[in-house]
């Protein structure tokens, strides 16, 4: 070995200079440090939160949402009127609102069930979008991407193709069926996309949902095929729709959709890590495959409900979320609550868009959110674009 | 070089924001060995770091220095035992293991559009419960870390708008929030200019000096690797080949085995070393242990 002078090196001197300097003064330092921590300085941060004004905002543009749908149809209602027939269902509250029978039956049996559904059907649809879009890292995830879409389709047809048209029924079969296949797809998907390799990364689980959602489908229009019958009915329930008569859907997915929609809205923490991947996740202590399996497992379950008895409404899982990305920033926490308020009055617009549009005929609810989502998305594809 | 940083130091208001020193804490590998799909990534490895120091990881491309960062880190599953002072990882919870060890990748994933604080608040998610909510000493610490990198300014923007090295002091920042004893870097100066890198790791040497850390890099920079790690650890093919001080390790034989490659190794008025790359005209060294065929990189 020779010695040489390489000016590079000289720098190093300083280094080791300064640091046995700094040895001994730390020794003085310790104890104004441990009393430092003990007390910590006022943070001036301000970490991305969702503030009272933003959420008080959201909550009155569904609210106005709300009245639009239910004040706007075929049948005129005095404005002030039913504002005091609503105020009037109040508990302790006694008014007489003015509102024919017909008239009231006409609000409380079609129009605020109707506005209900949507929002809830809304709701569950965007803030599951948002959730798959989480934990698939992916911008483009949404509910239907492990193939529940597919399953309920799939159900649906058996249902109108196999069982029965007896009265016996104390509630439709259809969206029970729907239901059954939407959660069996997704089962069938995360178990084939899990027993491969020890991945780390979800590509196998969505390729696992390519192959089930097209196994399913395969299924179906060969029962179709068969059945050529059944294809109006389960069209018509493919394309999707929220006319409903009283409470009884509302009362339906009302459990799986509150209870999905909680467990979401409480991941949002854990989603924002889930962004780092899993490794890095994990290696922060968070579990990133149970996560996963927990948000996929909620999510599933809410969409499964909301589709069974709205029909296969697409694109709300995606444009909903993008809007309040593209206007708010990345943060979960923002995201997941806003995606559940937003997709309710987006999805309650869209479904008076639907009734109105052609009244008295309807348009199926999933045109209008195919019509407005489909641009959308192609936005939103050239904007990741130019992010990746 | 150093001057500048000095003075940079300096002119933002001398000794940066109080922490506590952390309880030092050695790390201990015995017989490990690692598998990724029947391929041995490493083969029976031990080793020791006292509590307080810096090693380095040394090796060509496959040797196993990210293997070894993340066996320590708990992210591989792996036959032998690891230690971390008297307790074996494999005895820890997942959240009890990320109190202990901050583990930077080589690559980190950097979602463009969250903001510096944001990202530094992920730190303390080993500290926060699962569904909850952070607390105000998680936030203490957080302002703890920015204000030490000197992030203050860009607390508020997003990732996606910082240079690399800032955003290479981001990340330090949110490993510095975790506020572990043992700090993981894997190739920490990468992505960096010869001068970015010099202030890194002068900030890491600072930091660990502070705050009691100890630090484990894996380096591809031989000469930056033996003048800032105490120790060095050459790994080849998965096994320690070579371990010591600079002069031990450092030397033009060992280099020119194990990395088939030809350089020369000087010394400064100091008595360090650098590492020089030489050309031969296509005479390299050979390479023992495995041939030097490209290796998936990132394992």
């Amino acid at each position: 070995m020779e010695a040489t002078q390489v000016p590079a090196a000289a720098s190093a001197a300083t280094s080791a200079a300064t640091a046995e300097e700094r040895a001994p003064a730390m020794e003085g330092e310790a104890q104004a440090r441990l009393a430092a921590t003990q007390d910590p300085p006022t943070p001036t941060l301000r970490p991305t939160r969702l503030r009272p004004g933003l959420l008080a905002l959201a909550a009155t543009g569904l609210v106005g949402a709300a009245l639009l749908g239910i004040l706007v149809g075929p049948v005129g209602l005095a404005p002030t009127a039913v504002a005091w027939e609503l105020v009037g269902r109040l508990p302790f509250v006694y008014v007489d609102s003015g509102l024919s029978a017909r008239e009231a039956a006409i609000l409380w049996e079609l129009r605020v069930p109707r506005v209900v559904l949507g929002g809830l059907v809304g709701a569950m649809l965007a803030v599951a979008g948002a959730a798959y879009q989480g934990v698939f890292r992916n911008p483009l995830a949404d509910p239907y991407l492990l193939g529940v879409a597919a399953g309920a389709g799939l159900g649906a047809t058996l249902a109108v193709a196999y069982l029965p048209q007896l009265g016996g029924w104390p509630l439709s079969p259809i969206p029970l069926a729907a239901f059954g296949g939407a959660v069996l797809a997704v089962v069938a998907t995360y178990g084939l996309g899990r027993s491969g390799t020890r991945s780390r990364t979800t590509a196998t689980l969505v390729l696992a949902g390519v192959a089930v959602a097209s196994f399913f489908t395969a299924v179906q229009t060969y029962v179709q095929q068969q059945h050529a019958e059944t294809l109006r009915e389960v069209y018509a329930w493919i394309l999707g729709g929220l006319g409903t008569v009283g409470w009884q859907q509302v009362v339906l997915i009302l459990p799986y959709v509150g209870v999905s929609a909680l467990a979401l809205l409480l991941h949002g923490r854990l989603l924002d890590v889930m962004a780092l991947g899993d490794d890095e996740a994990e290696s922060l202590g968070v579990p990133a495959t149970r996560v996963r399996l927990a948000v996929v497992g909620a999510a599933t379950l809410g969409t499964a409900a909301a589709v069974a008895v709205s029909g296969l409404i697409g694109f709300v899982g995606i444009i909903v979320p993008h809007a309040i990305r593209l206007a708010l920033g990345s943060s979960y926490r923002i995201i997941l609550p806003l995606s559940a308020i937003f997709g309710a009055a987006f999805l309650i617009l869209a479904d008076l868009l639907a009734r109105t549009a052609l009244a008295p005929a309807e348009i199926p609810i999933g045109v209008i959110t195919a019509f407005v989502g489909a641009p959308f998305f192609l936005l939103v594809l050239r904007r990741t674009r130019k992010i990746g | 070089m150093n001057a500048a940083v000095d003075a940079l130091r300096t002119e933002r208001g001398g000794p940066a924001a109080p922490a506590a020193e952390l309880d030092r804490l050695s790390i201990e590998l015995r017989d490990v060995s690692v598998a990724y799909d029947r391929r041995l990534a490493l083969r029976g490895l031990s080793a020791r770091v006292p509590g307080g120091g810096w090693l380095a990881l040394i090796g060509p491309n496959g040797a196993g220095k990210t293997t070894l960062l993340r066996a320590i880190a708990g992210l591989v599953p792996l036959s032998g035992e690891v230690r971390l002072g008297e307790m074996p990882v494999s005895a820890l919870s997942r959240r009890r293991l990320a109190q202990l060890v901050a583990y930077v990748p080589q690559r980190p994933q950097i979602p463009g559009a969250m903001l510096v604080t944001d990202y530094v608040l992920l730190g303390r998610t080993p500290y926060i419960p699962y569904l909850g909510t952070e607390r105000r000493r998680d936030l203490a610490a957080v302002a703890r870390a920015i204000e030490r990198l000197e992030l203050d300014a860009l607390a508020e923007r997003p990732l996606g708008s910082l240079s690399g090295g800032e955003v290479q002091r981001a990340v330090l920042a949110r490993a510095l929030a975790q506020e572990a004893p043992i700090l993981l870097l894997d190739e920490p100066t990468a992505a960096l200019d010869v001068g970015h890198q010099q202030q890194l790791l002068e900030l890491i040497d600072e930091l660990r000096l502070e705050r009691g850390l100890t630090v484990v890099s894996a380096m591809h920079d031989l000469t930056l690797a033996g003048q800032f790690a105490a120790e060095l650890l050459l790994l080849a093919a998965g096994r320690v080949v070579a371990a010591g001080s600079a002069r031990d390790v450092l030397t033009e034989a060992t280099i020119g085995r194990h990395y088939g490659a030809s350089v020369r190794v000087v010394e400064d008025p100091e008595g360090r070393l650098a590492v020089l790359a030489t050309r031969t005209n296509g005479r390299a060294g050979t390479r023992v242990g495995r041939r030097p065929t490209v290796e998936p990189r990132g394992r």
